[in-house]
């Protein structure tokens, strides 16, 4: 990314961002009692209490991190002010929650008038956002790759959104359009490979550096990598037979080609100190590569993986809580502490009595609770895989993994609440909460 | 003639670098600039650093190597001393 015009001026006041992180993890919560009323959710895939589940996850938790951080990143990025930007991101986060909400009791209760909400909502919140990034990216012109992965990305959700949107349409037997199953396989691939893939592959090739010490990625993969994804996803969507099939198997190789390297460029950092936000990037990139790399096999040979074993849905849950999941979580540990340090350093400039006392990044979140966030993940992981493996225990499994997912979420939200009180509290006396930045709402 | 006193923070984890400028800035002799290597350019610092009435100066190197001279706004000799200083960097 060309730095040159970065301007850190314009980044909205913490708190912003901040209020998506804590609304995050009440929907993995829901989820996790969604699952735990529901056991039998893993049967299928059409399951509604499935359906209810999944978007609790993708859209409640993990969209609602993911738009919270890039309205903090695109105002950098694009060296421009967002003009309504903080009155937008109220709209934004109750749009997006109250339409989760709604998709999700919609769903789960066969209620057509809550989906029809779900779709006003959803529609709103994703057209706010959208055009908030539509503006800071092409106001930025030109930039490097990072700037590629997000417009990439942007295009997914633009799409991802669309297909939803068109197909819980028919959901309201609306007579001009019909349910299509494709329409649905289209809409989860864009949104996870095509969305989540490319704003992580994006994020990474300035966090892992930056954070880690390490290397940076090799300049040709960071260009060649995220572009093959979009066009192979974009030929795979309106291609049928073996043309569809080539376009998945480009896809899958430059995800696995992505894996690889990022876990190398990891490995070769300078600092091996003992970080949990390294161990969930690596966990994460290793669900990646096998992910990746068995629907990768399966395509090559179809059949080879057993049907009993629900191949289509484990290979989605290893790459949305085993892979986005665990870099979300991930990253929260590292950026939330990282932001409110950078903030409070600000805000504290000209207190040198405030400033003496300020905490470091890790008494905002110390390494004791991110280890313990990463054991509850890594078990909750586990126990979605046993869930597949373990057939005949499915609904016991699922009773088990719940429980831990529910545990994961709660620690991560006293997590974040613990570290934001502590900073509210580390504010000097003259220093309103938002005294970082003048625009603040 | 001006002083410079050199800082390398190319192999630390943020904040660090940010923490150890602050420090090294703190004890800056008057009539004292500060050259210091990283591995990037430091973006989030540098509105910190106006605020507390540092001018700087960044030049990149290579992909992962940057130079950034930093002196007192005030001292307006340093202005020059640090151009020069910057543009042997990049000459180099």
């Amino acid at each position: 990314m060309n730095t040159a015009g970065l301007s850190l001026d314009n980044i909205p006041a913490f708190k912003v961002p901040m209020r998506f992180f804590l609304v995050a993890p009440w929907f993995g919560i829901l989820a996790s009692l969604c699952l735990l009323l529901h056991p039998e959710a893993f049967a299928s895939r059409w399951n509604p209490a499935m359906l209810s589940f999944v978007h609790l996850l993708t859209l409640g938790f993990a969209a609602m991190v993911m738009l919270g951080a890039m309205i903090q990143v695109l105002p950098v990025v694009s060296s421009q002010q967002m003009p309504t930007a903080n009155h937008t991101t109220h709209w934004i986060r109750a749009f997006l929650a109250l339409g989760c909400l709604s998709l999700s009791v919609g769903f789960l209760f066969n209620l057509n008038a809550f989906l029809g909400i779900s779709i006003v909502l959803l529609a709103l919140a994703f057209i706010l956002f959208l055009s908030f990034m539509g503006i800071a990216l092409v106001r930025t012109g030109r930039g490097g790759a990072t700037l590629l992965c997000l417009r990439l990305a942007a295009l997914s959700l633009l799409g991802t959104v669309l297909l939803g949107v068109l197909q819980l349409s028919t959901y309201l037997e609306l007579e001009w359009i019909t349910y299509l199953a494709e329409r649905t396989d289209d809409h989860a691939m864009l949104g996870l490979l095509g969305w989540g893939m490319l704003l992580i592959m994006g994020v990474s090739f300035q966090v892992i550096p930056m954070f880690h010490v390490a290397p940076a990625f090799p300049k040709w993969l960071t260009w060649t990598t995220p572009t093959a994804l979009f066009l192979s996803l974009s030929a795979a969507i309106i291609t049928d037979n073996s043309f569809h099939i080539l376009a998945l198997i480009l896809a899958l190789t430059a995800v696995i080609t992505y894996a690889f390297s990022a876990l190398s460029v990891l490995y070769r950092r300078k600092r091996k100190l003992p970080d949990y936000t390294v161990r969930f990037w690596q966990f994460a990139l290793s669900n990646l590569a096998l992910v990746a790399s068995l629907s990768l096999l399966e395509l090559l040979i179809p059949g080879i993986l057993p049907t009993h074993f629900q191949p289509e849905l484990a290979l989605g849950f290893g790459f949305g809580i085993g892979f986005v999941l665990s870099v979300i979580l991930g990253m929260l540990q590292k950026i939330v502490p990282f932001l409110m340090y950078l903030h409070l350093q600000r805000a504290c400039l000209h207190d040198p009595t405030a400033f003496m006392a300020l905490p470091n990044m890790k008494q905002l979140i110390p390494s004791k609770r991110s280890k313990w966030q990463y054991r509850l993940h890594i078990m909750t992981v586990l126990g979605i895989y046993l869930c597949f493996l373990l057939q005949q225990l499915q609904s016991y499994m699922a009773v088990i993994t719940a429980l831990l997912m529910l545990s994961n979420f709660s620690w991560l939200l006293r997590s974040l609440l613990l570290a934001n009180s502590r900073y509210n509290k580390s504010l000097p006396a003259s220093s309103a909460p938002t005294t970082v930045n003048t625009t603040a709402v | 003639m001006p002083n410079l006193v050199t800082l390398d923070v190319s192999d630390l984890e943020p904040p660090q670098p940010m923490e150890r400028i602050l420090e090294t800035l703190r004890q800056l002799q008057p009539g004292s600039a500060l050259k210091v290597q990283h591995r990037r350019e430091p973006i989030p610092f540098y509105p910190m650093l106006k605020e507390l009435g540092y001018s700087r100066i960044s030049r990149k190197l290579a992909e992962d190597r940057f130079v950034i001279f930093i002196w007192l706004t005030e001292d307006a000799s340093l202005e020059p001393f640090c151009q020069q200083a910057a543009n042997r960097e990049t000459e180099s």
